[in-house]
């Protein structure tokens, strides 16, 4: 039979896939990297509720209709298959971009047909599955694409972004515009970063390798919808009476799972790119309703194994705390803290609705406008890792605000108002005295009251010293570590928040007018 | 060709370095310029090229020494006015010191620095009045300022502030233009060569390049401090504010004035945060006192605006040892003063 080689049509389905993905991505990318505060932020909720992994824990949170997104992509999937893998979800998109990066710049890329070797994905993904339900939350951050995803963009894009909007802000400045300021930022890099790295690297190595591999062997969730597009009601389908098996299609499959020679597409691994529809030139291809066609059945004879040894933790790397003030204390406090774990936003309720839910996306530390969230390391291990912590030291979570709980999609950090956010005990402040300038030092400080809220750090004149000490309210304190931020003593605090690890309630701080009621209108100059 | 166009180039840099160089040893004049002298000619020249003609007058020595060279004996150190609404009050007290071109000259930088450290509403008055700031701006506009500058090192995050303050807004309408105070490349090392604990410290740009700086604090308690009110507000103009807290709080607010002073202080007294400052808790901290101090002199603002609160001014150690340092007077039957009732 003689073939006519056609120049490759692009397929309308591919078209649709390409526009809904760079939507999809684009939306993402701008919600995790924008530095602005802007309004995206308020819609956060919306753009990521179709986000599987997320969606899925938000919803045994909290479960609601708003909240059932991870149902519309099951259905989505059962009706056409891996829908999700290729125009949802954000780290599928990025490496399909990565993919067209190299057909664009590199050589000219030919797939080959892969037996089936799922052993790594089921492997890898049964044994998530199994560690989480055994309680061991700190899979999460290892099972979500779209975190993956998320820490990428907040650990290595986002630093950038800001790096030359400052550039030019200041050179702005200097040049004496004043219409762009320098954006604060205040995240050191941390093992968070190393392993956001790690990803990217595997993922440039795996797409250059084998186009779409690391959805077919290291995400969980594509295993899941993996197994359930096999019995989706659209699937790609290989005509066995117009197909030819010269292997057009198998060229540009980046999941790797058209076998050309036998006529067979493996619906479980493919990611639906619709790549395959416009390189067919005889029509041997279609995307329709089950059965359509005839197909040859024949089993697999052999397996070549997927080996891949792939280090899942990076090395033990200490947190470099931020801080690049140097601040010269008269005397260097001597009683370190006692800290169990780092304290949690408020909203997280305890550490184990907080660790049990986030997938570590860093979406609230991106979003948050004081930069107290920060990514953890070993702060919650082994319980948790790189989940974001309050770190005091960085920054102190302001009052009025309660971003981070709006933005968060997996219902990790708990929507709040305004109000009962200000009543949430998230830690109580402890207050070392022999640290504490007012005692080493005789002088005043107060930098911790100052800073306090709702005063339940408060200075009081001790007539003994004449000089005015902090004293802690407990029942008023909210734990937001502006006392610990403030607080000027170092190597060790003064004064710092121990975390709860089951969040209390605060009381609203009761304020009696001042007693001097005086009336101006016969009042003479006091001077 | 080439060579030519090298050479403009090169020229042409040179010019520009020489002239940043000019524009810090004229207006900042803390240190000695390391270069050779330049020719009384040539930096006359240049001066009046880069325009700066007119700012040689350094923020940093109180204006009451030039201005008094003058004449305007008649003008009082100390304006207070009680009753109004915050805009009419600041109006008649610059009618009583002058006006405000007696402070700001045509094409002049100013720099107005209110309180904005906190992120609250402005019916707190944990900040300077927004409507006061926003008459000060047009004030200084209607002088004929070349620009009028806002910004505070804030405590809070900034932007929250800024907005949320409505400061930001009050400045926009104003005329005038918010500058950032967040980031350390803004702040350059000075010396306090009278301090006794503060010996240098980091300072933003924006003082040292002003031609006139107006401080606007608001009267506030204050934990450690007793009372904030225009010396303390310079904690807002320095990078590193912990190191103060760390060394004798009110000896490096006294030290800090003995090098920075403000040609006008504008003390906000118009809501007063009675207790719980200077962040306050609510508004039940607040008396509504309805008073302005303005004053050219520090010391003496800190001390009528303590009389105001109901504090002894001597039982606050920053404001004496201050008038000690001769950052200002802290007697004020030695100066003129004028009060007013509206």
């Amino acid at each position: 039979m003689s073939q006519t080689r056609v120049k490759a049509k692009t397929h309308s389905l591919k078209h649709t896939r390409r526009i809904i993905s760079a939507f999809s991505l684009t939306l993402i990318f701008l919600l995790f990297a924008d530095y602005s505060e802007s309004l995206l932020i308020d819609y956060s909720r919306q753009v990521l509720s179709l986000q599987f992994l997320p969606s899925l824990i938000n919803f045994f949170t909290r479960p609601a209709l708003m909240a059932a997104g991870w149902l519309a992509v099951l259905i989505l999937t059962l009706l056409f298959g891996r829908i999700y893998c290729s125009a949802l979800c954000p780290l599928g998109i990025f490496q399909d971009l990565l993919l067209r990066f190299r057909r664009r710049w590199g050589k000219k890329i030919r797939y080959r047909y892969d037996k089936p070797s799922l052993w790594l994905l089921y492997g890898f993904s049964g044994l998530m599955l199994l560690l989480f339900i055994a309680g061991i939350r700190a899979v999460l951050p290892f099972s979500d694409p779209y975190a993956h995803f998320g820490r990428m963009v907040v650990q290595l894009i986002r630093p950038l972004l800001i790096y030359g909007h400052n550039c030019i802000a200041e050179a702005a400045i200097t040049a004496g515009f004043y219409q762009l300021f320098p954006v604060e930022y205040k995240m050191a890099a941390s093992a968070s970063t190393i392993f956001a790295l790690f990803i990217f690297l595997l993922l440039l190595i795996l797409t250059w390798w084998k186009g779409r591999i690391f959805c077919n062997s290291l995400c969980p969730v594509g295993a899941f919808l993996g197994l359930l597009s096999q019995f989706s009601i659209f699937r790609l389908q290989i005509d066995g009476l117009s197909c030819s098996s010269c292997g057009l299609c198998e060229r540009v499959c980046r999941a790797n799972c058209i076998d050309s020679e036998r006529q067979k597409i493996d619906m479980e691994r493919c990611v639906n790119c619709y790549d395959c529809l416009g390189a067919c030139n005889l029509g041997g291809i279609a995307y329709a309703p089950r059965y359509s066609f005839s197909q040859k059945q024949e089993t697999d004879q052999s397996r070549r194994h997927f080996l891949a040894a792939l280090p899942l933790l990076p090395d033990a790397v200490r947190q470099i705390v931020v801080g690049s003030d140097t601040i010269l204390v008269s005397a260097p406090s001597t009683i370190p803290e006692k800290r169990i774990h780092p304290v949690l936003p408020p909203g997280a309720v305890s550490l184990e609705h907080y660790l049990g839910r986030c997938t570590v996306c860093q979406l609230c530390i991106s979003a948050c406008p004081t930069h107290v969230l920060q990514p953890s390391f070993l702060g919650f291990f082994p319980r948790g890792i790189f989940v974001p912590e309050m770190d005091n030291v960085v920054s102190y979570c302001n009052y009025d605000c309660v971003r981070c709980s709006e933005v968060c999609p997996t219902g990790a950090i708990i929507p709040q108002g305004l109000e009962e956010k200000k009543l949430i005990q998230t830690g109580l402040a402890i207050f070392i005295e022999e640290n504490c300038i007012v005692f080493t030092q005789k002088t005043e400080c107060g930098a911790c009251a100052e800073h306090c809220p709702t005063q339940a750090v408060k200075m009081v004149l001790d007539p003994e010293k004449r000089l005015r000490v902090p004293v802690i309210t407990k029942e008023i304190c909210v734990g937001c570590g502006a006392c610990e931020h403030a607080c000027p003593t170092r190597p060790y605090r003064a004064i710092y928040v121990k975390a709860h690890s089951v969040h209390k309630k605060a009381e609203k701080p009761q304020i009696k007018a001042p007693e001097i009621p005086k009336i101006i209108e016969n009042e003479e100059f006091p001077f | 060709m080439t060579k030519d166009f090298t050479f403009i180039v090169n020229e042409a840099f040179q010019y520009l370095t020489k002239q940043v160089k000019i524009s810090y040893f004229a207006k900042g004049s803390f240190k000695e310029p390391e270069k050779k002298r330049m020719e009384r000619r040539e930096f006359l020249k240049k001066t009046i090229i880069g325009g700066l003609g007119i700012g040689l007058a350094s923020p940093l020595f109180n204006l009451n020494q030039l201005v008094a060279a003058d004449t305007i004996a008649d003008f009082p150190d100390l304006t207070a006015v009680v009753g109004g609404e915050p805009a009419p009050m600041f109006d008649a007290a610059m009618a009583a010191m002058g006006g405000m071109k007696r402070f700001v000259k045509k094409g002049q930088r100013v720099l107005v620095k209110p309180n904005i450290g906190w992120d609250i509403e402005p019916e707190r008055a944990a900040n300077s009045n927004p409507e006061l700031v926003r008459r000060i701006v047009e004030h200084c506009i209607e002088a004929g300022a070349r620009e009028v500058m806002v910004f505070d090192h804030t405590c809070d995050k900034w932007n929250r502030c800024y907005v949320n303050s409505g400061i930001e807004q009050a400045v926009k309408d104003g005329g005038g233009k918010m500058a950032p105070g967040h980031s350390e490349s803004s702040y350059q090392e000075i010396e306090i060569p009278k301090g006794l604990r503060l010996k240098k410290a980091k300072i933003h740009s924006l003082v040292l390049e002003s031609d006139v700086f107006i401080n606007v604090p608001v009267l506030k308690s204050h934990g450690s401090a007793q009372l904030t009110i225009a010396m303390k507000n310079h904690m807002g103009i320095v990078w590193d504010r912990w190191y103060w807290h760390a060394n004798d709080l009110h000896q490096c607010i006294a030290d800090f004035a003995t090098v920075v002073k403000p040609h006008l202080n504008i003390v906000d007294a118009y809501q007063v945060m009675m207790q719980n400052g200077p962040r306050g808790v609510s508004k039940a901290d607040l008396k509504l006192a309805k008073y302005l101090v303005v004053s050219t002199d520090q010391v003496a603002a800190d001390v009528a605006s303590a009389r105001i609160f109901g504090t002894d001014p001597a039982q606050i150690p920053y404001i004496q040892r201050a008038a000690a340092l001769g950052a200002g007077e802290a007697v004020l039957d030695n100066l003129s003063i004028k009060r007013i009732r509206l």
